[in-house]
């Protein structure tokens, strides 16, 4: 398993749009990929999990996931919330 | 410490069911959990399987989804009770579709807050796994916060109708429930017949 934590920047968090974007990215990926805020921990694949962590800005999400691609999975996924979701 | 201007016993009874429910033990599952005849149905399997799509044909057939996606499980005694989240529960993700709303699509009675935990139905690829239960004479159980569950493996092939399926999954949990084996009693009929002298 590889996962590694990453903040949300964005000032509305992450939304429809960007639970979309993560889990888009995340089904790119063969891997079985979770994502968690402390609180809850969910797929990162489902869509309506990532909703439900209704992670805000600032929140630390622990990326994890485990396979084979499970390095690049975790590494290009922290890298997408951290860009914001091209959003401010 | 605390005082409470309440009679003793009515406070403890009160007490004890309010401290049970906070620690319950819990559990957040991927995957879809629906009312089918009375019958609490969590249907697993990887993303994109199918799960919400089959779930949808259930509704539409007239039972009750209480949470796509995530369902939350606790524990209370020796059963399983589930939930969705306030907000995204009545919610379904389909494919190419997005979101939809069930109970504003399907009314509200398509939709409920909670329901026991009562079997899993478990939707792999029809490749995946090919020792699939060819009788029915041998259940298998999985494991949720210590409370055994019933399991059925189901291989998804396109073309399959899985509500079809999910919805006699479930009658065949009731009949059970209920002391009645079919694949068992056919076993018994078959052994029977084998016993006849073949006449002759």
């Amino acid at each position: 398993m590889y996962q590694k934590t990453v903040l949300v920047p964005n000032r509305l968090g992450v939304h429809a749009r960007p639970a979309a974007l993560i889990v888009k990215k995340a089904a790119l990926f063969d891997c079985d990929i979770t994502i968690s805020t402390g609180v809850e921990e969910v797929n990162g694949k489902s869509i309506m999990g990532v909703m439900t962590l209704a992670a805000g800005q600032g929140t630390e999400l622990l990326i994890s996931a485990s396979g084979e691609d499970e390095v690049p999975a975790v590494d290009e996924l922290c890298a997408l919330v951290a860009s914001g979701f091209g959003e401010d | 410490m605390f005082r409470s201007p309440r009679d003793t016993t009515p406070l403890i009874h009160d007490l004890t069911g309010y401290l049970s429910e906070v620690f319950a033990p819990r559990k957040c599952v991927h995957g879809t959990l629906v009312d089918v005849f009375g019958v609490g149905q969590l249907v697993t399997g990887r993303s994109a399987i199918g799960k919400s799509e089959a779930v949808l044909g259930l509704v539409e057939r007239g039972h009750r989804l209480i949470a796509d996606d995530v369902v939350r499980i606790r524990r209370t005694g020796e059963e399983l009770l589930g939930t969705g989240d306030a907000i995204l529960g009545s919610h379904m993700e389909i494919r190419g579709l997005g979101m939809v709303n069930v109970p504003v699509l399907y009314g509200i009675r398509s939709v409920k807050d909670r329901h026991t935990v009562d079997i899993e139905v478990r939707l792999v690829d029809w490749n995946q796994k090919p020792d699939f239960d060819r009788t029915g004479l041998d259940r298998s159980s999985t494991t949720y916060l210590g409370v055994r569950l019933p399991q059925i493996i189901l291989p998804v092939l396109p073309g399959r109708n899985i509500a079809l399926l999910l919805e006699v999954a479930a009658m065949t949990f009731l009949l059970e429930r209920r002391g009645v084996d079919i694949p068992a009693e056919l076993d018994m009929k078959l052994i029977e017949r084998m016993r006849e002298p073949s006449g002759g």
